[in-house]
């Protein structure tokens, strides 16, 4: 019985630090980093450009934010809208360092511009997008469309 | 006592204000500026010119619709603050005007798509570079595209402002980036009660 007990314990033991040898990295990696409250405006119709917001959330190392993607447009680039002498000027990003700081996406700042959307968002619509980053890799996220003042739908905090 | 005495000191001091420059989020011009003769057109086709600012207070919004990020941000609180007016019996006769900067891709048809999205009461406008120049000079804005641009998604560098335009078609006040319709709506007020408080 104390035999049998020892053996079951082992196995146990044995099976767990397999479950965590293989679970850990992965659980690590998509811990470290978030991407939370993503959301979009409604589009007008015959306008094919819209915009994504959301914040970023590393728990674990500095991490780089590489690009982005969605299937619901022809391309989604980084961009930041900046006032310089009192003009806006919106600029390409090439990436985005992300340290322990949240980094935020929001309007008249650093935004995700998508370009040949395939149809208007609409309010209430869902849609993917993939962050890729160096280190973590690819991270989805939930991009609820908002109204068109950016209120209406409520929170969006969808958490991956 | 003392109260009556700190009531009527505010009472006072808001009485003396009246008639001076308020503070608003964005500058009120001491000395309005008459504006001078331009044509632009609306979304319709029809003229929009110095004349069509006169009897009502215009708010004024630059931009062109391929922009993601600050011109519907700022369209979005225009609407807010058009209803927040609408709300508090300030709009009888307010008009909220669109005016594109990129008339190349800006069609009457695509400001009509775009401005209406937004509030049903906003009107488009644009006009060639020259027509658009004759007013953005004016109020100020500046704006200018990209060095060899090509395809449909170019960005357009421009003075992200809400012009106010009195009914005497005169540059009153400016509403400086990033506005909210509260702060709209709030300087819209505060303009009013000095021009009814003053000698206007």
């Amino acid at each position: 019985m104390q035999e049998s007990g020892t053996m079951s314990a082992r196995i146990f033991l044995i099976s767990l630090s397999l479950a965590l040898g293989l679970a850990i990295p992965s659980a690590a990696r998509a811990q470290a980093i978030q991407v939370v409250d993503a959301w979009s405006r409604p589009t007008p119709p015959g306008i094919d450009v819209g915009v994504a917001y959301f914040t970023i959330r590393n728990a674990g190392k500095s991490d780089r934010l590489l690009r982005v993607s969605t299937p619901v447009a022809a391309s989604a680039e980084l961009h930041v809208s900046a006032m310089t002498n009192g003009v806006m000027k919106m600029e390409g990003l090439s990436s985005v360092e992300v340290g322990a700081a949240p980094v935020a996406f929001e309007p008249s700042g650093r935004h995700v511009m998508l370009m040949g959307l395939k149809h208007p968002l609409k309010e209430g619509d869902v849609f993917p997008l993939t962050l890729t980053f160096e280190n973590a890799g690819a991270v989805r996220t939930r991009v609820k469309v908002r109204g068109t003042d950016g209120k209406g739908t409520g929170h969006s905090g969808e958490k991956h | 006592m003392a109260v009556a005495a700190v009531a009527g000191g505010i009472a006072f001091g808001l009485l003396t204000r009246s008639g001076e420059t308020p503070s608003i989020a964005g500058f009120v011009y001491p000395e309005p500026r008459a504006i001078s003769p331009f044509r632009l057109n609306t979304q319709d086709g029809k003229p929009f010119e110095l004349g069509a600012l006169k009897g009502r207070w215009s708010f004024v919004y630059f931009g062109y619709t391929y922009c993601p990020d600050v011109c519907p941000t700022t369209l979005a609180e225009l609407a807010r603050a058009h209803k927040l007016l609408e709300d508090a019996g300030l709009d009888a006769s307010n008009q909220y005007v669109f005016v594109s900067v990129d008339p190349e891709r800006d069609t009457p048809k695509r400001l009509a798509e775009y401005v209406g999205f937004f509030d049903k009461k906003f009107l488009g406008a644009t006009g060639s570079d020259e027509a658009l120049a004759a007013l953005t000079r004016q109020i100020g804005v500046f704006y200018s595209f990209p060095e060899g641009r090509k395809g449909r998604t170019y960005a357009v560098d421009h003075s992200s402002i809400v012009a106010l335009i009195d009914p005497d078609a005169r540059l009153h006040a400016v509403f400086t980036p990033p506005q909210k319709a509260e702060g709209i709506a709030d300087g819209f007020r505060r303009i009013l009660g000095t021009r009814r408080g003053g000698s206007g």
